[in-house]
C-alpha cells in the first residue's frame, strides 16, 4: 500500500495556501515546499477542476481555497487527487471465492474506516497541528 | 493508495492454505486462486522467511500455514513491508504537518489488518460458499 506523491504533495500545497489569507502564487509555494513549479501547476489545475482551489488573476493574483478550510475534508482532497479512495482496485469479473472473501471481510472494512476518518478530518484540523511550522 | 498485487496474491494464497486441512503444492494453489504459477515461489519466500508458511517435501508435500492466529497484517508486513506511507527518507519529517495524519491513516489500516486472522477469514469463506449454494 502506497500513498502517491501526488497526494502527499497536493496536501502540502493546499495547507501552504490555506495558511495564508490572501491568494498565494505557485512560485511561493514551490519555494517554501521545495516542490517543482511544473508539478504544482498540474496539481493546482486538478484541484481547481474539483472545486477545491480558485485562481485570482492580476497583480496580487494566485490561488486560494474555494471555501473555508473547515469545510474541505481530506476525503474531498484525496478524491480529487487520487480518484477512488480504496485499498484495492475495482472488482474483477472472474473473482475467485478467496478474492471475494478478502474483498468483503478485509478490503471493504478497511475502505469504510478509511473513508470515515477522511470525512471527519478537514484541512483546518491539519492546519491546527501545523501552527508551529507555519509560524516558524 | 492501493495494496500491491503481491500483497493481494499473498493474502489469497494464505487464505487458500487456511481453508485446506492438508498441505497444498504450487499447482493446487495456482489452480484454486489463479495466481500465476511462476509467481508463487516469489510470494512464498518472504512468507516462509517470516515464519508464516511451512513447506514439506515428498509426494504429499506442499505448503501449510506455520501456526494458528496469523493475521492479515502479518501477511501484508511480510509480503510488502506493511501499509507504510513512504515518508521515511524525507528530510522534512520534523516539520511536516501532514506526516502525523498519514500515520493516523496507517495506524487505522494496520489495526484492522492486525485484527483479522486467517482462521476467521476461512470460516467467513466457508459460510459464504455455503450461502452461495456452491
Amino acid at each position: 500500500m502506497k500513498l502517491t506523491t501526488r497526494a502527499r504533495y497536493g496536501v502540502r500545497m493546499l495547507l501552504d495556501i490555506a495558511a495564508h489569507h490572501a491568494p498565494v502564487t505557485l512560485v511561493m509555494v514551490a519555494q517554501r515546499q521545495a516542490i517543482s513549479i511544473q508539478y504544482l501547476r498540474q496539481l493546482a489545475l486538478l484541484l481547481s477542476r474539483n472545486g477545491i482551489l480558485v485562481s485570482a488573476k492580476g497583480k496580487n493574483g494566485g490561488y486560494q481555497l474555494a471555501r473555508s478550510p473547515n469545510s474541505i475534508t481530506m476525503y474531498d482532497v484525496l478524491s480529487a487527487l487520487e480518484g477512488d479512495i480504496c485499498i484495492t482496485p475495482e472488482k474483477e469479473t472472474d473473482e475467485n471465492p478467496y478474492e471475494l472473501c478478502l474483498r468483503v471481510y478485509l478490503y471493504q472494512v478497511a475502505d469504510k474506516s478509511l473513508s470515515e476518518l477522511l470525512s471527519h478530518t478537514t484541512l483546518a484540523d491539519l492546519l491546527v497541528r501545523g501552527e508551529v511550522f507555519f509560524q516558524g | 493508495m492501493q495494496l500491491s498485487t503481491k500483497g493481494r496474491y499473498s493474502l489469497e494464497a494464505m487464505l487458500f492454505l487456511a481453508s485446506s486441512p492438508e498441505a497444498k503444492n504450487g499447482t493446487e494453489i495456482h489452480q484454486a486462486t489463479g495466481i500465476p504459477f511462476g509467481y508463487l515461489e516469489q510470494l512464498m519466500i518472504p512468507l516462509k522467511r517470516a515464519g508464516l508458511v511451512a513447506s514439506t517435501r515428498g509426494a504429499r508435500g506442499g505448503y501449510t500455514l506455520a501456526r494458528k492466529g496469523i493475521t492479515c497484517g502479518e501477511v501484508i508486513s511480510a509480503s510488502e513491508g506493511g501499509l507504510k506511507i513512504p515518508c521515511g527518507k524525507c528530510k522534512r519529517n520534523e516539520e511536516c504537518l501532514t506526516e502525523s495524519f498519514w500515520h493516523e491513516m496507517e495506524t487505522l489500516l494496520s489495526r484492522i489488518a492486525d485484527s483479522i486472522t486467517m482462521e476467521r477469514l476461512a470460516s467467513d469463506l466457508a459460510l459464504m460458499v455455503k450461502g452461495m449454494g456452491i
